[in-house]
């Protein structure tokens, strides 16, 4: 499997092969690139970043980490449905276990 | 008129403002920041997408975060900052000062200073900069904007969109309008290549879908009021049309990813500028044409990643700090020259003596398994280092030890 590295913006080019017992990771440029290319082979995953809004305007959020890319969707559904109470704080969680991941959903900025 | 007196104004509270600022104050100059917005952090705010801070922080985050990062960094030393402040004129004074007028909510000001730093960032280029051709109805908006309107002002732009151009803040946008449910139709590049990261291909259109059409591109705008559609045809290597291969896709919007450009505006009829950066020509202490104007971050050349802007800008603020203290050593300044494959080089003169100058370039095509090399004019090789690949989209940089800067040199990428 051939993948373009999403972990910094070098984006190296991996190539992922799946042996019987373990997976082979070449063309990393780091460690990051073998979590990666790990991970992808596997369980893809993505931090999903998105608004909620704030008053007359928004508040920026994000997943604490990713989550996988098959609830990314139900992911955004669940920001959707969030409604916010002033005051607000940058870190604060407005969802926990979002989507069952284990992962909180967290304000990143306040606009 | 209020008459403020520093011994260096930042221009821009932005990354690349924020962090010149909290450098020149951490070496010892007194700063005033001013911004002509409501809020710290420039672009950053409307960045909510994650992938900054890596090189910089160690720590992967999103834009308000990394600004976030700055601003308590910048409160912390107590710098005085003046927002919805906007600079009109900048004028250098006969002994040597500046004389800086900004216009408030409180009114004109005057601000005097020993050195300026311009950090006001870049702009983004428009329908007109491209030519584009057609119709002006709604629905044709910049990346950047329609980034402030659905994250920062929580307002919806379209439901079926075109991308014109596959910048990075295209393709940023792209996942995001797909996120908000719109149909994202795809993404026409005029070039043969991507001028956005790969990653961003492959994590904002790819994940989801979205085709990406290179050597393709909008030729005509549909609509009256609204817009109603574009008229798309492949690109010819020469960059004609092929207009045999002319097709209508109905649209509503239409967004523009076709590049940024420094916003120079302010003091690009006094000092010298660089053609091909559209950015100030500097030296290696960031100084422009002008004595003590210093300038660094997206007016001195676009980047790709901000860590690249605050790493930049905090070499910038020592220098302007040390320039106000009268301990800014300038020696002969030798010519940096753009050599093979290299299209543009930051800074335009370098001196030699201790330490290391850091080069940035951009490259104007595709190279794979390659060297970037600094030579001098005698052929005499003073930096090389092996490049898997060098692209267009990417701005690379090479590390020269100054000590071996004894001409002028020239920045070239290499077979071997």
């Amino acid at each position: 499997m051939k993948l373009t590295c999403i972990m910094c913006p070098v984006g190296c080019n991996l190539t992922v092969k799946k042996l019987k017992n373990e997976i082979i990771v070449t063309g990393n440029g780091c460690p990051r690139g073998e979590t990666f290319g790990k991970s992808e082979a596997i369980n893809p995953t993505r931090i999903v970043t998105s608004i909620i809004p704030y008053k007359d305007r928004t508040v920026s959020v994000k997943t604490t980490n990713p989550i996988p890319k098959n609830k990314i969707i139900e992911c955004l559904n669940e920001i959707r449905n969030v409604k916010l109470n002033p005051p607000v704080r940058m870190g604060q969680v407005v969802i926990k276990n979002v989507c069952g991941t284990g992962e909180s959903v967290v304000i990143t900025g306040i606009n | 008129m209020d008459k403020i007196k520093t011994e260096i104004l930042v221009i821009g509270g932005g990354a690349s403002g924020l962090s010149a600022g909290i450098s020149a104050t951490r070496n010892g100059a007194k700063v005033i920041i001013v911004d002509r917005e409501e809020k710290l952090g420039g672009i950053l705010k409307q960045c909510i997408h994650n992938g900054f801070g890596l090189k910089y922080y160690k720590k992967e985050m999103t834009g308000p975060e990394y600004a976030n990062n700055l601003i308590v960094e910048a409160k912390s030393l107590n710098i005085p900052i003046l927002m919805q402040t906007s600079v009109t004129k900048v004028t250098k004074m006969q002994n040597g000062s500046f004389k800086v007028k900004v216009v408030s909510p409180n009114g004109l000001k005057e601000i005097i200073a020993k050195a300026v730093i311009l950090a006001m960032g870049c702009r983004e280029r428009t329908a007109a900069s491209i030519s584009l051709g057609g119709t002006r109805p709604v629905g044709v908006i910049s990346a950047g904007s329609a980034q402030k309107m659905i994250n920062v002002y929580g307002q919806m732009i379209g439901k079926n969109v075109v991308i014109v151009g596959s910048g990075d803040v295209g393709l940023i946008m792209a996942r995001r309008l797909y996120f908000e449910g719109a149909n994202v139709i795809g993404v026409y590049e005029i070039n043969s290549i991507p001028s956005g990261l790969n990653r961003n291909i492959v994590q904002c259109l790819n994940d989801y879908n979205i085709p990406l059409h290179l050597s393709e591109t909008v030729v005509e705008v549909l609509g009256k009021d609204r817009v109603s559609g574009v008229v798309v045809a492949k690109v010819n290597p020469d960059f004609s049309f092929d207009l045999k291969t002319r097709r209508v896709i109905p649209c509503d919007t239409i967004l523009l990813s076709v590049g940024l450009v420094p916003e120079t505006d302010l003091v690009s009829n006094d000092i010298v500028i660089n053609k091909l950066t559209s950015g100030a020509v500097v030296d290696d202490n960031y100084q422009t044409s002008t004595s003590g104007l210093f300038s660094c971050g997206n007016v001195l050349h676009v980047h790709d990643i901000v860590d690249d802007v605050t790493m930049e800008s905090i070499d910038a603020g020592k220098c302007a700090a040390l320039f106000v203290k009268n301990k800014l050593t300038e020696g002969k300044k030798f010519k940096v020259l753009t050599g093979n494959l290299v299209r543009y080089s930051v800074p335009s003169y370098a001196e030699g003596g201790q330490g290391f100058l850091n080069v940035k370039f951009r490259v104007s095509g595709v190279k794979k398994d390659c060297f970037i090399t600094a030579r001098l004019a005698d052929g005499t090789v003073i930096a090389k280092r092996p490049a898997k690949i060098v692209l267009p989209a990417q701005m690379e940089q090479v590390v020269i030890d100054k000590s071996k800067i004894v001409g002028d040199l020239t920045i070239s990428v290499e077979d071997n």
